[in-house]
């Protein structure tokens, strides 16, 4: 396949599928959403088929920056580990305003420690959809068609037929899903005449990544109004192999294709780290964004999810994170609707939960672009302002908006939760995702695995869900010091001897309790499951 | 709490005083930087979001300022 697109590894067409076929699943797009996708219902034992458009994996780094989060998920999908061996561990950021080389800012994004991910790892999008595809590789229900494009789609009230272009000629398939993870430019999306709301920015930024030799440690540094891009702003970060995202803030109407070319990104580079430095060209792309998303990401029997379904600015590392959170959402939800235990009208909740994820992520990502690119007199005064002040006094600094850094969302208003009897509640609430501690010589989340669970400080009895019963952690924290108390389950979910805490196969807490009871914790799984309670 | 709005300043004619004179001579730009500085100094003083919110309405003027002339002199 001639593409013009550089190659990051080779894998060649598949061969054409058979006419007229029909699928339970298919997933259309074969980036790290749509493959992460293909990997949590391969692992449910699910038949999936994947259309990729490419016949390789493209090079260009593209995403490089997935959060803890992102990693949560990837381990319950068994690849945490791979990324995270593969990548380059951070933490902390640090800003910097103008000439001075002392920041103005810094944030660590893992405040709670003891857990096991750290905040981010930056990896190379190829990189990623590379751990993904050899993992895939182990599953015989999964069936990756490289340089297969859909080309036309008949959505219906109870299935999908679709049109696929192939090397080797063309193709229909009809499928009960048709799960869309086929990035900004959806064909799918197209195809059924749907479209973003939103804001458009029209600002241009410079991804220049080099490959050098360099000793700048694994942090995310962040320029506002540098002498070597005056009046812009700039980014740099480590990623694998020696290869350094830089990024340069260019301004409006300008020649993107000429902003592009190593003629005019190189002396941007050098007057960043200095004319002596010696470096080779990765990957150089210049890119506008927009903040927005579908209405609805649930259409029938076409689901939406990642890039297809909304987009944010990349400050914020919230795109790739955003469509993994969707995945992870889905995944679970979609396989009771398959086996017939909850009716399609279950998927509303991931319509709900995605959706507030989406609008968490575009509203951030909004704010940190006016701060980033202020659009008024009035807006730059203020920008100008808490920059000043933030070297002087320590409480401008947390208004410096470099980019809020992807964290898990919580869906406060999530018909899948059940409210909160009591109100003497820490901890982590129905809606909010679990958080990790050190448990059982192993950590909470990968106790947890991907069912419903119930932690309990002392259960009694039978449950209808399987138990990790922490009261044996309880009884030991008397040894430690209270630091060491802090970290350990009970405390970070407020468990009292006693209390119990329910835990969705997403790893989201769906409802908590003092006194709990079999019939409470059955009827709150009922509710998070989509059975009329 | 609620915004007050009821005298709370023991001298304003020395208050204004001290404001206008430090912006003496600025160019609009400056004024406006400084004036914005000033903000967000007071808000992090203030440090009660709702209040702070409840002064940026309070803030909006609520009709158009009448020409100059046009209304009732004192």
């Amino acid at each position: 396949m001639t593409t013009g697109i550089p190659v990051h590894r080779s894998i060649g067409a598949s061969p054409v599928g058979t006419d007229g076929a029909h699928l339970e699943t298919l997933i259309v797009g074969a980036g790290p959403v749509g493959l992460s996708m293909a990997l949590d219902l391969a692992r449910r034992g699910r038949k999936v088929t994947v259309l990729s458009r490419l016949d390789f994996i493209a090079a260009g780094s593209k995403g490089i920056c997935y959060s803890k989060r992102s990693l949560d998920i990837w381990d319950r999908l068994g690849v945490g580990q791979a990324m995270v061996d593969r990548g380059v561990v951070w933490n902390l950021g640090k800003v910097f305003w103008g000439e001075s080389t002392t920041p103005i800012y810094e944030f660590d994004l893992l405040p709670v420690k003891d857990q096991r991910r750290p905040a981010f790892i930056n990896l190379q999008q190829y990189h990623v959809e590379a751990i993904l595809v050899d993992a895939l590789a182990q599953y015989p229900n999964v069936d990756i068609r490289w340089g297969h494009e859909l080309t036309a789609l008949d959505a219906r009230a109870d299935g999908v037929s679709v049109t696929v272009e192939a090397p080797g000629g063309r193709y229909t398939l009809s499928t009960d899903w048709l799960i869309a993870c086929d990035g900004n430019k959806s064909t799918v999306r197209g195809l059924m005449g749907l479209d973003f709301e939103g804001r458009v920015f029209e600002d241009n930024f410079l991804i220049a990544d080099i490959r050098m030799k360099g000793e700048h440690p694994a942090e995310r540094w962040f320029w506002f109004d540098p002498p070597f891009n005056p009046g812009q702003s700039a980014l740099m970060h480590k990623q694998p192999d020696d290869v350094w995202r830089l990024d340069f803030q260019l301004g409006w109407n300008i020649d993107r294709e000429a902003a592009m070319r190593p003629e005019n990104v190189e002396p941007l580079v050098r007057a960043m780290l200095g004319d002596e430095i010696e470096f080779e060209r990765e990957w150089y792309s210049v890119y506008t964004f927009q903040c927005r998303r579908m209405q609805r990401f649930v259409h029938g029997r076409v689901l939406f999810a990642g890039d297809s379904a909304h987009l944010v600015s990349p400050f914020g590392a919230r795109g790739a994170n955003g469509g993994l959170a969707d995945i992870d959402n889905l995944g679970w939800k979609l396989e009771r609707v398959l086996d017939g235990k909850a009716p399609e009208s279950f998927l509303e909740s991931y319509n709900h939960e995605a959706i507030t994820t989406a609008d968490e992520n575009i509203l951030n990502s909004t704010r940190s672009t006016d701060f980033l690119t202020p659009k008024s007199t009035a807006s730059a005064a203020y920008r100008d302002a808490v920059l000043s002040l933030a070297g002087e006094h320590a409480f401008a600094r947390p208004f410096v908006n470099s980019g809020r850094l992807s964290t898990a969302v919580s869906y406060p208003a999530s018909p899948l939760s059940t409210a909160d009897e009591d109100t003497d509640w820490d901890g982590v609430a129905p809606g909010s995702p679990a958080l990790d501690a050190p448990f059982g010589g192993d950590w909470l989340l990968g106790t947890l695995g991907g069912g419903f669970r119930l932690i309990a400080n002392g259960w009694q009895g039978e449950a209808p869900v399987p138990v990790i019963d922490v009261a044996g952690e309880a009884l030991i924290v008397d040894r430690y010091d209270t630091d060491e108390v802090a970290l350990r389950v009970v405390a970070r979910y407020d468990l009292a001897p006693g209390s119990a805490c329910l835990i969705r196969p997403d790893q989201y807490v769906a409802a908590r309790w003092r006194q709990p009871t079999a019939a409470k914790i059955s009827a709150a799984i009922a509710r998070a499951e989509g059975v009329a309670a | 709490m609620s915004l007050e709005t009821k005298p709370n300043v023991a001298r304003p004619d020395d208050i204004y005083e001290a404001m206008i004179a430090a912006q003496a001579g600025m160019s609009e730009a400056e004024s406006l930087r400084f004036s914005a500085r000033l903000i967000l100094l007071l808000i992090n003083q203030i440090g009660n979001d709702a209040l702070v919110k409840d002064a940026i309405e309070a803030a909006r003027e609520p009709a158009p300022i009448p020409a100059a002339g046009s209304g009732p002199r004192a």
